[in-house]
């Protein structure tokens, strides 16, 4: 299968956050039922949940800011979940090959949740601040990671993922990889040639290209937290590069040395000693010799 | 002299203008019957927070009816296109939940039996009632209804009935004025007219899932039935010049081809006339193009509204200003404004305009949204927008409660302050608005929030009887 | 001439709460390595998921009594705490020194090279265990923070990954200077046959051991007295 992508365009989106509820019922991820859940933590925005959680994988974010234009405002309306990175670091730091990269060859980060050990390093490393989990606790155990996995489950039954087929109007798209790209290109000349001078493609090439391909209407600032040049942190390669080869190293060099010292220790005897500490000598036991003797007055002990 | 009322399905006491004096006023009728399929505002009108310290002292005999949901029945639905589907029961009603009809026979059937039994005022409309929809298990099919809607002739129409034989009719044209044809809703005729499958709704117009789409002008003439006659977009001959040439290439329903008229939507004009010889020849393009005028032709003016002829502009019945075009203020045909129950305001002590509207991840009073805790995770609470400068005169921050209050009602909500609402300089001087949004109310057990209504005056648009939701006058200040 | 017949005396040297708390450390710190390897080494946790959500949970638990045992024995023998500090932060003497530059040979060569007498602790010995407490301690703090920082709280991304890189040097640091000292400590290398019994079993060292290993102190010992002769 060829490289695929899901393609947002924040120019089209209403904000209707049919996306953000056709994902939730897809994937039969819970809301809060008990009462007035949320009214105590509301921030005065429409952008709600605040973020990702582990049950939401996808959530549209608000920003809005006054400008000097026709309409006296930008609002901007983003498309915050996981961006299916092809250099995705959360595949580098995962232990256990929970998450990897479909084996289709579609390019998108998906995971086999049996495998996953609850470390949350994945969470760490991700440039985007997109893995959550839930059974989050103390005692460790049973803590699972959730987070998008583009309907691998209907894109492998040539379906669409369900955030697509619920957009009415038609700001998301999904198909080919370089399909999406040119489509997105296209869209970003005809904003610009509109006025919208930020306007811009993003994920061609971020992070070793994205299977999440964003028009912006406007600058990256609109569409907080989305990082302007998403980058693994250096430690990720320490962490997965560096650390796990000296490890072995280490492991194997001190064994090897010890080792090394045990063979040619072989055969080694010493005869016991007794100490008199009348006379202050140290003597051979089975020699019967002085082999030292301590000179008190010369100071020494 | 009302003694009781019977709501099905509807939640006003939410949805209503100058709600708050309306569920103090329904509290002195004998009798309520609440037909719902949830726990509304309505339906719990005594538990109002502000009426259920004194519910002990209301007289009123309440009913809540379960109903059926959508799904536990069959019928149709419709909606603002016109277009009308047959639904099929998907599942048994839950419990003791009856469809609406269901409940409506057997109230009318044990008001036969009283008056039978006991005689009464005015006996002949119940028990001369055509009534003859049963199905096999004595419950009502709505199948039989449906012939009634439609339209059948009326020749052996009882024996018809009992033996599922109707003599459907398949348009309005059909129909006479001498007694030899019935129907129910005439502009209906047509939607379930095909007399040789009476049980099987999927032979029915009303029944069809075809998705042809001819031309590729998004009308699928054959899905489902669009009243009236199926006529999907109606007066479309205007979407052809006087000539019958589109105004837009491809995309119109009707098309003169030089012969005869291409039609791939059932014409809202004369299109064809049957000749002195009997064949039927094409009427050609002439200016007829609105054919329930008796010209058939436009008019400059309106003869049918209440506040015709031409169109005015007008002040709310609560407005900040005065009217410069036109010296009557607000809309001298409007309903209701001289009520005193409607408190009108001034702008003196109410000087900020309030407007209300949905939210759009909840349907209309949110009784039935309410349910879907998806819906409430993206929305948690009711909320007002409001102008940041308004909210720094008035210390209020993004978050904070607010309370919004009249002389009719007093809301507390959370406040969203935004720069998407932005002062307006009305004849000169600045004007402060503010959105709120109505779909919440006390009754729901995920969410709760007051009735925006309350705020809003009762008044009516002299043709539609629509209240004055969208413009009134309030203060606002941090709760 | 018939031989004559030393009395064979041995020397208390490790407290029984001294023993414990190694003891108890010690035990710890391996479940600890390796459940920790379960994560550390990626085909481990590849192969055995379920193993290591087990693993994963001892760490935690294993982890807080490597914590706290120490901890506790300080604080309810805070007068063995102090003598435990004064022996291993001592001003180095010019047999510490040579002893350190003679090591490495003296591993590759013990038949050969002989090393000086050496005060309680023995210099290398500060230098390794100084080590081993070093790392403990940096595994311990970056362990705690990414347990507490990924449940109870939720720590920045730059701050975890940060913790992690900590935890692998320790790690690393623990892997060699911990295989060095069992090695040494448990006795496997052939010269220090014998000093197992220190902390594993009656905590006492032999006249004769602790004379090699330990002259000053050995000596200093037996002239005050504290000493046992073991009955034959």
């Amino acid at each position: 299968m060829s490289e695929l992508a899901i393609y947002f365009d924040s120019s089209l989106c209403t904000a209707c956050r049919g996306c953000q509820a056709s994902c939730k019922v897809w994937n039969e991820l819970p809301s809060p039922i008990d009462f007035d859940a949320g009214k105590d933590t509301f921030a005065g925005t429409y952008q709600n949940p605040p973020d990702l959680n582990k049950d939401t994988r996808l959530i549209i974010t608000f920003k809005e800011r006054e400008r000097e234009n026709a309409y006296g405002i930008d609002w901007g309306f983003g498309r915050r979940a996981c961006m299916h990175c092809t250099d995705a670091a959360c595949v580098e730091v995962c232990p256990s090959g929970c998450l990897h990269h479909d084996t289709d060859g579609t390019g998108f980060v998906v995971y086999d949740v049996d495998k996953c050990i609850g470390c949350q390093y994945c969470r760490s490393a991700c440039p985007f601040d997109v893995p959550r989990h839930r059974g989050v606790g103390v005692q460790g155990a049973g803590i699972k990671i959730d987070k998008c996995t583009a309907c691998i489950d209907r894109v492998r039954h040539d379906r669409k993922p369900a955030c697509v087929g619920a957009c009415q109007p038609g700001a998301l798209d999904f198909g080919d990889r370089d399909e999406m790209i040119a489509k997105a290109h296209e869209r970003v000349d005809a904003l610009k040639a509109k006025g919208f001078e930020d306007a811009r493609v993003y994920g061609e090439t971020e992070m070793g290209g994205l299977h999440v391909i964003n028009v912006l209407k406007y600058d990256v600032s609109m569409y907080e937290p989305l990082p302007d040049k998403p980058a693994k942190s250096p430690l990720v390669d320490v962490l997965s590069k560096v650390a796990k080869p000296l490890g072995a190293v280490a492991a194997v060099g001190v064994v090897g040395g010890l080792a090394l010292t045990y063979a040619l220790a072989h055969g080694y005897h010493r005869d016991k000693l007794y100490y008199d500490e009348k006379n202050h000598d140290v003597i051979d036991t089975d020699t019967g010799e002085v082999v030292k003797h301590i000179d008190k007055e010369a100071g020494e002990r | 002299m009302i003694k009781g009322y019977w709501f099905f399905g509807q939640n006003p006491l939410q949805s209503l203008g100058n709600s708050k004096y309306l569920r103090n006023v329904i509290a002195n009728l004998d009798w309520l019957v609440f037909d719902d399929m949830y726990m509304t505002e309505t339906a719990s009108f005594w538990d109002a927070p502000d009426m259920r310290d004194k519910a002990s002292e209301i007289n009123t005999e309440c009913y809540f009816l379960p109903i059926a949901s959508l799904f536990e029945k069959n019928g149709t639905v419709i909606n603002s296109g016109r277009v009308m589907q047959w639904r099929y029961q998907a599942i048994e009603p839950r419990g003791d939940s009856k469809w609406d009809l269901e409940a409506i026979w057997l109230v009318h059937q044990r008001l036969r039996q009283l008056y039978e039994e006991e005689g009464g005022a005015l006996p002949d409309p119940i028990l001369n009632a055509k009534w003859d929809y049963a199905g096999d298990d004595g419950k009502p099919d709505m199948r039989k209804v449906a012939w009634e809607l439609n339209g059948y002739s009326t020749y052996g129409a009882t024996e018809d009935f009992e033996n599922g034989t109707p003599k459907l009719l398949d348009g309005y044209s059909k129909l006479k004025a001498d007694g030899s044809t019935a129907s129910g809703v005439w502009i209906y005729t047509g939607y379930y007219g095909n007399p040789d499958a009476p049980f099987d709704p999927a032979q029915q117009n009303v029944g069809r899932r075809l998705r042809d789409d001819p031309d590729g002008l998004n009308i699928f003439p054959k899905w489902a039935f669009s009243w009236p006659a199926n006529r999907r977009i109606l007066y479309n001959r205007a979407s052809c010049d006087m000539d019958g040439k589109p105004w837009r290439e491809g995309l119109a329903p009707v098309e003169w081809d030089g012969e005869k008229w291409v039609t791939n939507d059932v014409p809202d004009f004369v299109a064809s006339k049957t000749d002195s010889d009997g064949n039927t020849v094409a009427v050609e393009p002439n200016n007829k193009a609105f054919f329930m005028n008796w010209e058939q032709n436009a008019r400059l003016f309106a003869s049918t509204l209440n506040d015709m002829p031409l169109p005015e502009h007008y002040e709310p019945f609560e407005s900040p200003t005065e009217n410069l075009l036109n010296g009557a203020g607000s809309n001298p045909a409007m309903l209701f404004n001289s009520y005193d129950s409607n408190k009108k305001g001034t702008s003196g002590t109410y000087p900020i305009v309030a407007t209300t509207y949905s939210f759009t991840e909840h349907w209309s009073s949110g009784a039935e949204t309410h349910n879907a805790p998806v819906l409430n995770e993206m929305m948690p609470t009711q909320y007002c927008e409001l102008p940041t400068e308004l909210a720094q005169e008035k210390g209020i921050e993004n978050g904070d409660d607010v309370r919004i209050f009249n002389d009719r009602g007093s809301i507390v909500v959370k406040a969203m302050v935004t720069k998407r609402i932005t002062p307006l300089t009305v004849n000169g001087s600045k004007q402060y608005t503010i959105g709120i949004v109505h779909d919440w109310g006390w009754a729901n057990v995920y969410t709760h929030g007051d009735i925006t209504n309350d705020l809003v005056p009762g008044v009516g648009d002299p043709n539609s009887f629509i209240a004055e939701n969208k413009a009134f006058l309030v203060d606002i200040e941090k709760a | 001439m018939a031989k004559r017949q030393y009395p064979e005396r041995v020397i208390p040297r490790h407290s029984l709460k001294t023993r414990i708390t190694h003891d108890i450390v010690a035990v710890t710190c391996l479940w600890l390595m390796v459940s920790g390897a379960f994560v550390f080494v990626p085909a481990l946790a590849a192969a055995f998921p379920a193993a290591t959500q087990f693993f994963r949970m001892s760490h935690r638990v294993m982890g807080t009594i490597f914590i706290v045992a120490p901890i506790l024995s300080a604080i309810t023998s805070p007068r063995g705490f102090k003598e435990f500090l004064g022996k291993y932060f001592v001003k180095w003497t010019p047999q510490d020194w040579e002893f350190l530059k003679k090591f490495v040979p003296y591993m590759l060569g013990a038949k050969r090279v002989h090393m000086p007498d050496q005060d309680e602790v023995k210099s290398g010995q500060r230098f390794a265990d100084g080590l081993l407490i070093l790392s403990s301690i940096l595994i311990a703090v970056s362990g705690v923070v990414l347990w507490l920082g990924t449940s109870v709280f939720h720590a920045s991304a730059g701050v975890l990954l940060a913790m992690r890189t900590c935890h692998d040097v320790a790690f690393i640091l623990l892997i060699v200077f911990g295989l060095a000292h069992i090695y040494l400590g448990a006795g496997i290398f052939q010269p220090y046959r014998g000093t197992s019994r220190l902390m594993w079993g009656d905590g006492k060292v032999t006249e004769a051991d602790a004379l090699y290993h330990w002259g000053f102190w050995a000596r200093k010992q037996i002239e005050k007295g504290n000493y046992e002769e073991v009955k034959k």
